[in-house]
């Protein structure tokens, strides 16, 4: 009687634990991170292979196709697509570098339209800057000092978005004309830099609020990296020393 | 935005209730109500810390290159709450065993400096760890306005309720014997470390930290989402509902670090957890039965001096 009880309290804190609760942000991303970005990173390093995989690549571009189709129509996928059918490396990462500048476009716009949101507007400006980086060893290459220039822009457009503080603690008025101000300097040497034509190819399907991500988990994985076996090991490694620690013990007792 | 407020800090508080709720009842168990009051400093104290965290993510930490560092710390105090959780078992197999070769009034002997040291430790940062998740939880609701989420009457509501869960929870168990006690909250216990070990990983993989040689064993989205928003998004995607409400999944996983597509890495770090737990909990127990076996309580005292 007491130990159903007790299975009853245990029942009671279960069910108040369901009661519904409303969707959180819940990114585990690095906010420091941009998923399309990081694919790129990830397809440049396998074309620049002596000879360019193109496989390895396109599995890479598979993983974030749906969400470049998503927010920038189905051209730009086509096209990438394409050109890896072609063995074109040259046209490959030409191409993603123009998604990655509709993709700080697309960042930047978001910010703008929920401006007061905060919390959500750092974390676009974070996965813009985090897209911009991916970028920034070609504007390097070709301008040092233009790339320090957008880094300045980037820093200004953050700054521009204020903080609210804590209890009055730290708290700055945000401003939005200077965040415009940024954003089109970012935006106009962008497409200079990297000869787009217009900044608004298919844009954007969705509807510009824009809500937390989901856990993209990758489907693709490098299975020649130690890196990728390290954590399996080290598990396995972890449960046969206690497998072994028990045996011992037993044959002892 | 208050009753997802409440909902935070009922659902916060109450995890951390738990756990501090279980290390005073057993002081009060073993008649040693004095050091209790140095648990609650620790719970106290991380109260605190959860506000100064707050403040350092709200106010200090708000560069590019920074930004980052919440879910670092988010990975760290799940991996030492894991490890403290998991340590919390061993003491409560152990204890639970020797009561049945001693008699209540020998109970003294458990309690020493290192114990309530370990306890006010645990206490710290079971609540400094749930702490920080509301401070996070408040950001998103409020869109980074932390504050504003606790003017209302939804927060202070929450706790409210928490603790006459937690206050009623434990009168009903101070009438259960202490092994019964020991046992059903040491499985949940377990559950919940497991569940932070796996969501620790989960997290590391996500962000890159480490690899995964399979990132995805199965994907159970269509049956029970993770989140609300994984839900949102299959709807969006496949056009019909998954068949459990992602509310069901946020909890679980917030409970016991379910996941609807867990990595190869998670899987085997779960059953592994189970497996190496039982394997060292059983293996102490032969151990300790040889002990007994020779006359030699003094080695039994000693052991629990040494545990926690």
């Amino acid at each position: 009687m007491k130990s159903f009880r007790f299975f009853f309290y245990i029942a009671v804190i279960v069910i108040l634990n369901l009661i519904p609760l409303k969707a959180f942000a819940y990114s585990y991303g690095d906010p420091n991170k941009e998923a399309v970005a990081e694919a790129y990173k990830e397809m440049k390093e396998k074309l620049n292979e002596q000879p360019p995989n193109f496989a390895a690549a396109k599995e890479i571009f598979e993983t974030v196709k749906e969400e470049i189709d998503m927010h920038m129509g189905p051209e730009p996928s086509k096209a990438v697509l394409a050109a890896i059918e072609e063995k074109d490396r040259q046209t490959v990462i030409k191409d993603m570098e123009n998604i990655l500048v509709l993709n700080i476009a697309r960042r930047l716009d978001n910010i703008e339209a929920n401006f007061d949101q905060y919390d959500t507007s750092k974390r676009l400006l974070a996965k813009a800057f985090a897209t911009y980086e991916a970028l920034s060893p070609v504007i390097q290459g070709k301008d040092p000092a233009l790339d320090k220039q957008l880094r300045t822009e980037f820093d200004k457009a953050l700054q521009s978005l204020g903080n609210p503080g804590l209890f009055g603690v730290g708290e700055k008025k945000s401003d939005i004309n200077v965040f415009k101000k940024s954003k089109e300097t970012i935006l106009t040497t962008l497409q200079k830099q990297f000869g787009l034509k217009s900044l608004k190819v298919g844009h954007f399907s969705e509807n510009a609020a824009e809500k937390p991500d989901a856990v993209q988990k990758k489907e693709w994985t490098d299975l020649s990296k130690v890196k990728n076996w390290i954590p399996l090991v080290v598990i396995v490694i972890v449960v046969l020393g206690a497998a072994l620690i028990y045996v011992r013990r037993r044959k002892r007792a | 935005m208050e009753v997802q407020a409440l909902l935070i800090t009922f659902r916060e508080a109450l995890e951390a209730l738990l756990i501090v709720g279980i290390i005073t009842s057993y002081l009060k168990r073993v008649d040693h109500r004095e050091y209790t009051k140095y648990v609650w400093l620790g719970a106290g104290l991380a109260v605190l810390a959860s506000i100064g965290a707050a403040i350092l993510f709200q106010v200090v930490f708000t560069g590019f290159a920074a930004m980052g560092s919440e879910i670092y710390l988010k990975i760290g105090i799940m991996i030492v709450s894991a490890l403290l959780l998991t340590q919390m078992v061993f003491w409560m197999a152990e204890h639970s065993r020797d009561m049945k070769q001693n008699v209540e009034g020998k109970m003294d002997q458990f309690i020493t400096a290192g114990n309530v040291a370990g306890m006010v430790i645990h206490s710290f940062l079971v609540v400094l760890r749930e702490g920080v998740e509301t401070v996070f939880f408040f950001a998103a609701i409020t869109h980074g306005n932390i504050g504003a989420a606790l003017q209302g009457w939804g927060a202070a509501t929450g706790i409210a309720i928490a603790a006459l869960v937690s206050y009623f929870f434990f009168k009903g168990t101070m009438r259960i014997p202490l092994k019964a006690f020991f046992k059903v909250t040491g499985a949940f216990i377990v559950l919940i470390a497991a569940g932070l070990l796996v969501q620790a990983i989960s997290m590391m993989q996500d962000i890159g930290l480490i690899g995964s040689v399979m990132p995805h064993v199965y994907d159970l989205t269509w049956l029970l989402p993770e989140h609300p928003i994984d839900y949102e998004h299959y709807v969006r995607d496949h056009g019909v509902a998954p068949v459990f409400s992602g509310e069901v999944g946020v909890f679980l996983k917030a409970l016991f670090g379910y996941s609807a597509m867990p990595s190869l890495e998670e899987v085997i770090a779960y059953i592994g957890y189970f497996a190496v737990v039982y394997l060292l909990v059983t293996s102490r127990r032969g151990q300790k039965s040889a002990v007994v076996e020779k006359p030699a309580i003094a080695a039994l005292e000693e052991k629990a001096k040494n545990v926690m």
